[in-house]
């Protein structure tokens, strides 16, 4: 056996971690080289101090709560696995819901913006018959009905040759005001709507 | 000519070997949901477990914090346990990882205990003379890399043999030997300069 190979094998050696062959090969070469055995001997006596002050480093215990301590964060861990439908808040901290969540408020927001603009133009561009029973209780005038559901449009068309055909999509609007508006004037009536 | 080491289970006793059955039916109630052989278990390895991993951070604190996650951890993948390693190999698994995860999270010198420690401020001389040897070792150990730490701390504070080093960080034992002289080396190099200092 070469010195080389001994001083590999030193730390092994002196750590008890080499098979039993390979010590008595090793222990022959000792018995044998001078130098080596000093290597064997310092490499020895820095593993003795190194793990002397190593030693110095305390050991402690473990604090009279860490079981305690152990089972709450086996239980947390196991509410983490709960599904997904009975934590809310693993719901929300979740990138897709948190966006779908803000676009829901934007759209509500949104809404909330708008809804008094079309509260307000409702009258004008509903066809449930509210402006054809105004016009049958006199509240507006027929000019007033026509002009907010787009049916003079429709009116000009028909009765004037010439006349563009309207870009409207109110037709049915109107339509469906003419065809309830019983208390319509004859005047309005006596034209067909296309 | 190379030299392949065998690492020899010297320590293999029949106590440990029995205690390794012990464990093996703990291990088979804890599968099959039995909480109550989970904390026997606990009381076998808290302190071990508890200990390693202040070898690793050096802050009491986060040692046993992060030990109750080995544990948590542990009780919650137990049902992959198979039995090809010892238990306790693979809880130390789980701990240097835990650990290996917090300091690569943690800032420097930022997981240090107090240079008082748990010592009160009427320690004697005698006292006052570990907490300097400690706190060298401390600073020395810190100066090492995680890989080079864990082995130098499997080895010489729990007296893992190179087998088990290399099972509890899946490393070759050819890496355990090489990595553990290295960190000889330099801890020796970093703890007589804190020595000097």
């Amino acid at each position: 056996m070469k010195c080389r190979q001994t001083e590999r094998a030193l730390p092994a050696l002196i750590d008890n971690e080499i098979a039993a062959p390979w010590r008595r090969a090793i222990e022959v070469h000792l018995q044998n080289c001078a130098s080596c055995r000093a290597r064997c001997a310092e490499i020895r006596a820095s593993h003795n101090v190194l793990r002397s002050a190593i030693n110095a480093y305390p050991r402690i215990a473990a604090s009279p709560d860490f079981d305690a301590r152990v089972w709450q964060k086996i239980a947390a861990r196991e509410a983490q696995t709960l599904p997904l439908w009975l934590r809310i808040d693993a719901i929300f901290a979740r990138p897709l819901p948190k966006l779908a969540a803000s676009a829901t408020g934007g759209i509500v927001f949104g809404f909330l913006l708008v809804a008094p603009l079309l509260l307000a133009n409702r009258g004008a561009s509903s066809n449930d018959g509210a402006g054809v029973a105004a016009l049958a209780r006199g509240e507006i005038s027929p000019e007033v009905f026509y002009t907010r559901h787009d049916a003079h449009l429709w009116l000009d068309f028909a009765l004037s040759p010439g006349a563009p055909r309207p870009q409207t999509s109110n037709k049915e609007n109107a339509w469906n005001a003419e065809s309830r508006a019983g208390a319509l004037p004859p005047s309005l009536l006596s034209g067909s709507l296309c | 000519m190379s030299f392949h080491f065998v690492a020899p289970r010297l320590r293999c006793t029949n106590q440990t070997e029995q205690s390794s059955d012990a464990d093996a039916q703990l291990v088979a109630r804890c599968q099959a949901g039995e909480r109550a052989a989970f904390e026997i278990l606990l009381a076998r390895y808290r302190n071990r477990v508890v200990n390693l991993a202040h070898g690793f951070l050096g802050s009491r604190d986060d040692a046993e914090d992060a030990a109750q996650d080995v544990f948590a951890a542990a009780f919650a993948s137990i049902h992959t346990f198979r039995g090809d390693a010892q238990l306790w190999t693979w809880l130390y698994r789980i701990t240097v990882n835990q650990c290996l995860h917090r300091k690569r999270r943690a800032k420097p010198c930022e997981n240090r205990d107090d240079a008082g420690g748990d010592e009160n401020p009427g320690t004697t001389r005698d006292e006052s003379a570990v907490v300097v040897a400690r706190l060298g070792v401390e600073s020395a150990l810190d100066e090492l890399s995680p890989p080079l730490r864990a082995v130098l701390v499997l080895r010489e504070m729990h007296d893992l043999t190179y087998e088990e080093i290399a099972a509890a960080l899946q490393i070759p034992i050819g890496t355990v030997r090489s990595r553990l002289n290295q960190a000889r080396r330099e801890f020796k190099i970093a703890w007589t300069r804190s020595e000097e200092s």
